[in-house]
């Protein structure tokens, strides 16, 4: 028997010769091509249609079948060529909408490789767009901090000749002065000391609003620093009467805090405790280990003032707020003076609330930690741009933290196992393993060691949501301010201490609540 | 432009020679303060008013100390303190004066070499002392650091 091999569109051809050369045809089709077999049968010699996969035995038992009653095969005739006609239209309506349907998909796959290509552009532009606001943000910031500094020279300027020529005259380098005039002078010479306060205050004001204000931690005696402010403000204090007391825990030990930034705050408190205390009053410094945190150390200031109205004691801390005069006089400042108070405060971790009480007197209080530089925190940071990593890494160890970097997931990972850091700081978006990898790996294998999360991603990114499953965690958005940071890494330490003891439990957004601390004066 | 204010006080027989202190100061009023000061303190004083006559003055006076401040006309104070350690082969204590808020002015002044650094509005009785202490050869306790009230 002669076999001989075709392709479809051969086959039908084959098929429909006026002679046929075959002795019989059997089509083998694919499953769903069998019912146009079946209606192909009708018009030409098929002796039988298979539908693979056709068992070997089947196929040739069908051939011998096929054999056996060809010698005298019979041909349908076709009137006229109808069959051609009608079969190729089939084939040709198939063909037609196989194109029409790969044409379809070809357009479909160009217009999402177009849309894509189009995303991609806007990306670029976006962030192009971003980067060039970020510099153009820096220039300004810039700009406004040079802006400052040049008004700040040119106010003091002329300040200093002014108040320098009037300390001549008190001093009677242009002859002696009688006591009248010599009083009026000591006044105008008070007002430019208020001035320059003042030009102090919005200078402090801009820096810590352009995050360009930068603490010197050094381990410092607090109690050295309230005697000296003490013996410094004890003249003020004699002028009205007013006894000037300071008590301060005698074992208390040296720890870092900006000497002269944390001066700057008990002067503006002890101040103020003065200027709103009448004559023969009491202003009492008090400072030592906080009572319920040994770990941090709290400064009182108690006077026998006039106290404030509970509505105003949540307010005095807001910038620009202005404590009303009792007796309608005018207030004195532009309302920053607690303000910088509490935001130094926070700038070192710290927190400062008031408790006051009408007519009675208030006592406003200063709590800060005490982290002493033998137990100076560990920190990790980790981030893929290396300048974050060295800004960072020179903000934190200025600030007294023990400050290591990683650049991805996996090298965090390896310098964790040889030494366990307190805290960890972590980018999410990173090459190799990323911020949320290591935020798994961290909970698997040291459990509750406090994580901060410092991101650019947006709150409901996929990343962050990946991330919450390992929670908890401290969320901060870039760009934080150093200063938030550092409060947020203060603010940890007990986790991080109580987690290296082993123990667990929910971790609490550890910052004081100063409404809760209020009550345990 | 160099003016020496010395003609019109009266000479101290006690002394064998008065100090001479130049002031680099480019604010007119403060410098003539500075100079009422200096001279009710015994010394004698030349007033320059920028960078250039500042250093010409510390050549032709060798002065036995120099107030500086920092921002002048035609450069700056750092400038004139390292021309004057540079070209002055007898030590010149330096003390810098400022009304600058710039960040790590401080820094620079020690970096080149000053005795002492104050911020203006300065107090007359800090920097008459820390001179005293400067010109007696004696270490010079920095700026008061408690903050100004």
């Amino acid at each position: 028997m002669k076999t001989t091999s075709a392709n479809r569109s051969d086959a039908m051809d084959i098929m429909t010769l006026p002679t046929a050369p075959t002795k019989g045809v059997i089509l083998v089709v694919d499953d769903d091509e069998r019912d146009e077999a079946r209606a192909l049968a009708k018009y030409c010699s098929v002796s039988d249609v298979l539908t693979k996969p056709v068992p070997r035995s089947e196929l040739l038992a069908t051939i011998d079948a096929a054999c056996a009653c060809s010698t005298a095969p019979t041909r349908v005739q076709v009137p006229n060529g109808e069959f051609d006609e009608e079969h190729r239209r089939l084939l040709t309506d198939k063909l037609a909408s196989k194109v029409a349907e790969l044409e379809a998909a070809l357009k479909a796959s160009k217009a999402k490789e177009a849309e894509l290509l189009k995303t991609v552009h806007e990306t670029i532009k976006t962030e192009q767009a971003l980067e060039e606001t970020n510099r153009d943000l820096l220039r300004k910031n810039q700009e406004i901090q040079n802006f400052y500094h040049t008004v700040s020279h040119e106010l003091k300027t002329p300040l200093t000749a002014a108040r320098e020529f009037i300390s001549i005259l008190i001093d009677g380098l242009a002859g002696p002065l009688e006591p009248v005039p010599q009083e009026y002078l000591r006044i105008a010479r008070e007002s430019c000391d208020r001035l320059r306060i003042c030009i102090d205050d919005l200078m402090d004001a801009t820096r810590l609003e352009t995050g360009k204000l930068r603490l010197e931690m050094k381990p410092s005696s607090l109690s050295a620093l309230i005697r000296k402010l003490v013996l410094t403000l004890g003249p003020v204090a004699a002028r009205k009467q007013i006894s000037l007391t300071e008590e301060v825990q005698p074992d208390l030990p040296d720890f870092p805090f900006d000497e002269n930034r944390l001066m700057q705050v008990l002067a503006n408190l002890v101040n103020n405790a003065l200027k709103f205390t009448p004559e023969k009053g009491s202003v009492s410094i008090a400072a030592g280990e906080a009572p319920d945190d040994p770990e941090a150390v709290r400064i009182l200031i108690k006077d026998t003032g006039c106290g404030l109205p509970s509505e105003e004691a949540d307010r005095i801390f807001e910038r620009l707020y202005q404590v009303p005069v009792p007796d309608g006089g005018s207030s004195q400042g532009v309302g920053l003076g607690l303000y910088i108070c509490r935001e130094l405060v926070h700038s070192h971790g710290g927190e400062i609330w008031v408790d006051s009480q009408l007519g009675v007197g208030s006592t406003f209080c200063v709590e800060i930690p005490k982290v002493t530089p033998s137990e100076a925190l560990h920190v990790l940071f980790v981030d893929d741009d290396s300048r974050m990593r060295e800004l960072m890494s020179r903000v934190l160890t200025r600030t007294g933290f023990d400050v290591t970097t990683a650049e991805d997931g996996t090298l965090a990972l390896q310098q964790m196992k040889r030494s366990l850091p307190d805290v960890v700081i972590t980018d999410l978006a990173m090459p190799n393993t990323d911020g949320v990898e290591l935020l798994k790996e961290i909970r698997q294998q040291w459990g509750l060691l406090p994580v901060i999360i410092l991101t650019g991603c947006s709150p409901d990114a996929a990343a962050m949501r990946r991330a919450m499953e390992f929670s908890p965690f401290t969320l901060l958005a870039k760009p934080c301010p150093t200063e938030q940071l550092i409060k947020t890494i203060c603010s940890l330490r007990h986790k991080a201490v109580s987690c290296s003891a082993g123990k667990t439990g929910t971790l609490v957004r550890p910052l004081c609540n100063s409404a809760a601390r209020r009550k345990k004066i | 432009m160099t003016t020496t204010l010395t003609q019109t006080e009266p000479r101290q027989q006690t002394e064998t020679r008065r100090k001479k202190i130049l002031i680099v100061e480019d604010d007119k009023s403060i410098s003539m303060a500075l100079a009422i000061r200096l001279k009710s303190c015994g010394y004698e004083t030349t007033i320059a008013s920028d960078t250039v006559t500042g250093l010409e003055s510390a050549l032709k006076v060798g002065p036995d100390l120099v107030l500086l401040d920092v921002s002048l006309p035609a450069g700056n104070g750092f400038m004139v303190a390292e021309r004057i350690q540079r070209l002055i082969p007898a030590p010149t204590p330096i003390i810098f004066l400022t009304a600058s808020t710039q960040p790590g002015l401080r820094e620079k002044a020690q970096e080149v070499g000053a005795v002492a650094f104050f911020k203006k509005p300065y107090d007359a009785e800090e920097l008459c002392e820390a001179i005293r202490l400067t010109l007696a050869g004696l270490p010079v306790e920095d700026e008061r650091r408690v903050y100004q009230l």
